[in-house]
């Protein structure tokens, strides 16, 4: 579904944040990209998006090459694959139900239906009663969960969620990796980017292992691709 | 949130720049509706003029009246005549005291005899006003010919000055209406970069980001049309008396509605085009 062949991204100034990457994620699979700051999980998402310009190699996702992708049809990979930012991205003078039906917005939903399809995803984050809040007033855990449900408005196939447990205690980030195993099982590939390594330690999940923009370790390898 | 909205909220969140905007567009307008209606008014006086070609010949003091008569047959059998009138110098008189009767000083200081004896002329063509106005120069008897030819060609002209000055004032206009613009909304959205920025990476089209400021563009120009329009449409309706009383005979007024009602819609066509162009250019230099 998403092969990475030979991936190196190169800044202008010559930092390599990804040198030579090789990788395929098959439907459905929870995979975990680990590695500590700067190591290139963030590069890797941004590429994913085409928000960052690959200097050599090819992504292909669903057999569709991301430079053969016109910036018309952007959009229509964005949806298909969503990611949910360290930062969250949340429009602060939104409140959480605007911020959600925005994205909603986007896909071309009215009316009724964003406010059903909207309810479904405050119901699958634990958000209900928090429609009105605005970001400044969440947690960062709540606004994580916010960040997932506008990520999942698109109902994408794959969803990139980078350092979402990065600025949560140990019970928050756990509760967030429990929400995006409950995604995953309901049919979402979904690629988690983390540097806590201590907190994923224990699941049993495929993981990338990134170290100074090169893939030193995967634990699924091919096998994991359908 | 819908486009509506998003616009409304953009221009609630920067009165003053939407003023600015709006301001300047309406001064732009104004000025259009303005040169549009001195120049339309200017065309009506010329199709006036041109309706009723006339050349007056003004005799000398010891004139013959035999010699108005010979002129009058030379004029027939030269051209076609639409009607030939004598005024005499009595009659010439009594136009004077017409025209000045709300003015005693002038009318106790003039008599018959200064004023000269005239034949008025009309053609049925206006091409045949010099012809008449040759025969009535060879005559001795005649001091001076005037015919509105020379008045036709000086309103012209002055119609073209006024024409291309107006053209070139509106254009210089509707270039600072479009700066204006261009710079207005070319802040707001770098100011909103962040936010752009988010709407794109979760998939907005490109149409869905820029579409409010296309239409936040067209709000104000179209709003600046419509004020611009409707202050020129005071204006004309303040000066019409002044208008009237000195055109007298002209009849140009009331300018008919639906000469306005056209002017409005052109004028908003054109907003919508200076709006959209704006806005276009504005999204794409700052959206780099």
């Amino acid at each position: 579904m998403i092969v990475f062949d030979n991936v190196t991204i190169t800044f202008g100034n010559g930092t390599q944040a990804l040198s030579a990457v090789s990788f395929a994620i098959g439907v459905g699979e929870f995979v975990v990209v680990e590695g500590h700051s700067g190591a290139g999980k963030t590069s890797l998402m941004r590429a994913v998006i085409k928000d960052l310009p690959i200097s050599q190699g090819k992504i292909v996702i669903e057999g569709d090459d991301l430079a053969k992708i016109s910036p018309k049809n952007l959009p229509l990979l964005r949806r298909k694959i969503s990611v949910v930012f360290q930062d969250f991205k949340l429009l602060m003078d939104r409140t959480v139900a605007e911020n959600i039906d925005l994205a909603l917005d986007i896909i071309g939903l009215e009316g009724e239906t964003i406010k059903k399809r909207r309810n479904e995803l405050l119901d699958l984050t634990g958000l209900n009663d928090k429609e009105d809040y605005f970001p400044v007033q969440l947690s960062g855990g709540e606004s994580q969960r916010v960040a997932i449900a506008r990520a999942l408005a698109s109902e994408p196939k794959v969803l990139f969620a980078d350092e979402p447990t990065g600025n949560l205690d140990a019970k928050t980030g756990m509760s967030i990796i429990k929400l995006l195993q409950d995604i995953n099982e309901a049919g979402t590939t979904v690629v988690m980017a983390t540097h806590d390594l201590e907190l994923v330690k224990d699941l049993k999940l495929r993981r990338l292992r990134l170290e100074k923009g090169t893939l030193v370790h995967d634990s699924g390898a091919s096998h994991h691709v359908k | 949130m819908s486009n509506k909205n998003t616009v409304l909220k953009h221009i609630r969140r920067s009165p003053y720049q939407s003023l600015a905007a709006i301001f300047i567009t309406a001064v732009t307008f104004f000025i259009v509706s303005v040169f549009a209606l001195v120049v339309l008014g200017a065309y009506s006086m010329l199709g006036y003029f041109e309706s009723r070609p006339q050349v007056t010949a003004f005799f000398k003091d010891d004139f013959a009246i035999a010699n108005v008569e010979s002129m009058k047959s030379d004029i027939s059998n030269a051209v076609s005549v639409d009607a030939v009138r004598y005024i005499s110098k009595d009659d010439a008189l009594e136009i004077y005291k017409k025209q000045n009767s709300d003015n005693p000083l002038l009318l106790e200081m003039v008599t018959a005899d200064i004023l000269p004896a005239s034949l008025e002329v009309s053609a049925k063509n206006v091409k045949d006003l010099e012809t008449i106005a040759g025969i009535m120069q060879k005559n001795a008897s005649v001091e001076e010919v005037v015919f509105q030819k020379d008045v036709i060609d000086t309103l012209r002209k002055w119609v073209s000055g006024v024409r291309i000055t107006g053209i070139v004032l509106s254009s210089l206009l509707i270039f600072a209406s479009l700066t204006t613009i261009i710079v207005i909304l070319g802040l707001k959205f770098s100011a909103r970069k962040i936010e752009i920025k988010t709407l794109s990476l979760i998939g907005a089209t490109s149409w869905y980001i820029r579409g409010p400021f296309v239409s936040e563009g067209i709000i104000y120009a179209v709003t600046g049309a419509v004020l611009g329009w409707g202050s020129g449409y005071l204006a004309l309706l303040y000066l019409t008396p002044n208008i009237i009383n000195f055109l007298q005979e002209i009849i140009l007024l009331p300018v008919p509605v639906w000469v306005m009602m056209t002017m409005l819609g052109s004028e908003i066509a054109l907003a919508c085009i200076i709006g959209a162009l704006a806005s276009l250019i504005a999204t794409r230099r700052y959206g780099q």
